[in-house]
């Protein structure tokens, strides 16, 4: 059995890169003789489309073509290209953008801590946040996926206390704090953490937030975490 | 199977959709492709929406300008940190908008976010070889140079950027043996990165990164059946290398029995021996440095790719000499600039890749821009200025 699948996929492989039917002037290790069940039909055995290499030949073809029903399913939901694309996506936030959201919201990136860090988190969530991998060929993914989705939040609650405190302090937010003396939050420090200009809605649900904890820095920290996550899911 | 039916489902997905434009999105009330959940208006007092033709489509129609969301867009994409706060109260209207954005595009952190764009563009980064092509792209725009010096310049191909300061330093990257500089197309690091058997793995690089397509390349107005396929190439079935005798063809890239190989490699063949010399460490060698991936792994002779007569070329009838003039066909194809125009667009619209995720670009959408571009002497930045205050970049 696995003698004749192996040279069904010998015979396969060579139907595209290497001739199957011609004899092999350098006979190798790899010849063998021919068996009478093999599939000797004009498609020598694999389906059409099989450009993957094998014992004749190296070189993988890389099919890595689109998934033509998720264009069809983009087209649906995004409308035609001529529309969709004089729109705004959502696209990730690119990884060294995040660190430098964070950095300027006064996250030390450097932290250590038990548990780990926003810093820690966000050194560790390369990988998980879509992170390019050039050595593979690979650019930064665009879109967010679940596993990055939740490897941010993580990272936006646990450096949450540690903007809060921070806010006055940074460059960018100047003199800004989160919440104001009756522990309500402010349009401004929205502002800050968003890097547009708040609405009313956002600072409704930012008041209701601060209710909803078990304790008030628990509240805060769902508040910031919240806005973080709302307005830098997408760049 | 899953390949063949590929093309006539896009076909059909194509056809059934993109004819619909004028009528609608297809998500009634939606937000196509707009789909940033971004925190509404906001205190910023946005101007009235701006003028929608009758014609306009109801989801384009319904945007409003958001100079707040606009400017937290442009801030992180063009200096990958966020608007301070003295820059949110500075814009108000579309006049500070537009300054601000010319600071973003003299600020020096542009520069850094421009390496990452072409890092992800060229999938080339992450060690100093690697790093150099992208630089000398972003330096390009940076310093308003023709983009299309990516394919011509002869000197100073392999800068080196430093963050801390804002600054590019040129440095020459001078293949050895006597080979001529020809912008990225002889960049050490990517002849490294994109090494492979016979050099199609760098025919395919320069092709999906400048030309924003998967091969084939080309098309005949007069495709004809071989096979089991469809033969789309304008060029002559047999101006590539083929057939069964192995000790001629090596590899068939005449078969058809399960693909129409010579779809893509009519293209690519002419192309190829070009990139051969570079050996798997990005260096230019005076002899065929690639392999043909049949048993022993031979060194490749120019045989493998072409039957002896056949000339080099970038495209059908487009016949080239050597990097240099290979590079100078590409600057002058128009396709070339276009894909530059495209990805830029995506980056500003945030889309998904152009080539993997087909997320192409009408050219309704970005005539403009094309035209701009061939317009000024192939210079980005202006056209990325033009982008980011563009209609539809302001609007939510």
């Amino acid at each position: 059995m696995f003698r004749k699948l192996s040279l069904l996929f010998l015979v396969g492989v060579a139907g595209c890169l290497g001739g199957g039917p011609a004899p092999n002037p350098n006979p190798g290790p790899t010849q063998q003789q021919p068996d009478p069940n093999a599939d000797t039909g004009p498609l020598l055995g694999i389906a059409p489309g099989g450009t993957s290499g094998g014992v004749d030949n190296t070189f993988n073809h890389d099919l890595d073509n689109p998934d033509p029903f998720a264009i069809l399913d983009r087209i649906q939901q995004q409308g035609p290209p001529e529309i969709s694309t004089r729109m705004h996506s959502c696209q990730k936030l690119k990884y060294a953008t995040l660190g430098n959201v964070l950095k300027d919201l006064g996250v030390n990136l450097g932290a250590q801590s038990t548990p780990p860090s926003a810093g820690q988190l966000y050194a560790g969530g390369a990988q998980a946040m879509g992170g390019p991998n050039y050595g593979a060929r690979v650019a930064e993914t665009i879109e967010l996926t679940a596993a990055g989705a939740t490897k941010l939040f993580d990272i936006f609650s646990q450096a949450a206390q540690e903007i809060i405190t921070a806010m006055p302090m940074t460059t960018r937010c100047m003199g800004t704090n989160m919440f104001d003396a009756s522990n309500h939050c402010t349009a401004a420090g929205i502002t800050c953490l968003q890097g547009a200009p708040a609405s009313q809605a956002q600072l409704d649900l930012c008041n209701q937030a601060l209710t909803e904890g078990s304790t008030p820095q628990i509240s805060q920290t769902i508040a910031v975490a919240s806005i973080l996550a709302a307005a830098h899911t997408c760049e | 199977m899953r390949k063949n039916i590929i093309p006539s489902l896009v076909a059909v997905a194509l056809a059934g959709c993109l004819g619909s434009a004028p009528t609608g999105t297809g998500q009634p009330g939606g937000n196509p492709g707009g789909n940033n959940p971004g925190p509404g208006n906001g205190n910023n007092p946005a101007p009235a929406p701006g003028p929608s033709t009758p014609a306009e489509d109801p989801a384009l129609a319904a945007r409003t300008v958001d100079y707040g969301q606009a400017l937290r867009t442009a801030a992180i994409k063009l200096t990958g940190d966020l608007p301070t706060m003295t820059e949110i109260a500075g814009v108000t209207d579309a006049t500070s908008y537009g300054a601000q954005v010319d600071k973003y595009l003299a600020d020096p952190r542009f520069a850094r976010q421009l390496i990452l764009y072409f890092r992800d563009l060229m999938k080339l980064g992450g060690t100093k070889a690697f790093e150099t092509a992208p630089t000398f792209a972003a330096e390009l725009v940076v310093n308003d140079r023709p983009i299309t010096d990516l394919f011509t310049a002869t000197t100073n191909t392999c800068p080196t950027f430093d963050a801390t300061m804002g600054k590019f330093t040129d440095a020459s990257c001078t293949p050895a043996n006597g080979a001529a500089t020809v912008g990225v197309l002889t960049d050490p690091g990517a002849m490294q990165q994109f090494y492979s058997n016979m050099a199609f793995r760098r025919v395919r690089w320069v092709q999906e990164s400048f030309v924003c397509t998967k091969f084939p390349a080309e098309y005949s107005a007069n495709p004809v059946t071989k096979g089991n396929g469809q033969y789309v190439s304008p060029w002559p079935f047999t101006s590539i290398t083929g057939g069964t005798d192995k000790t001629i063809a090596p590899i068939n890239f005449q078969d058809t029995s399960s693909v129409v190989c010579a779809n893509c490699h009519t293209t690519m063949n002419h192309i190829a021996p070009l990139f051969a010399n570079f050996d798997m460490n990005g260096a230019y060698q005076t002899t065929i440095q690639v392999h043909t991936p049949t048993p022993m792994a031979p060194i490749t002779k120019l045989s493998d790719w072409l039957p002896m007569g056949e000339t080099l070329s970038w495209r059908y009838q487009q016949p080239v000499t050597d990097l240099t003039s290979l590079g100078a066909a590409m600057a002058k194809d128009p396709d070339v600039a276009d894909c530059q125009v495209a990805r830029a667009w995506n980056w500003a619209m945030s889309k998904t890749d152009i080539v993997g995720d087909l997320a192409t670009v009408p050219t309704s959408v970005i005539q403009t821009y094309e035209t701009q571009l061939a317009g000024n002497g192939y210079k980005l930045k202006p056209v990325l200025r033009a982008m980011f205050t563009s209609d539809d970049f302001v609007k939510f």
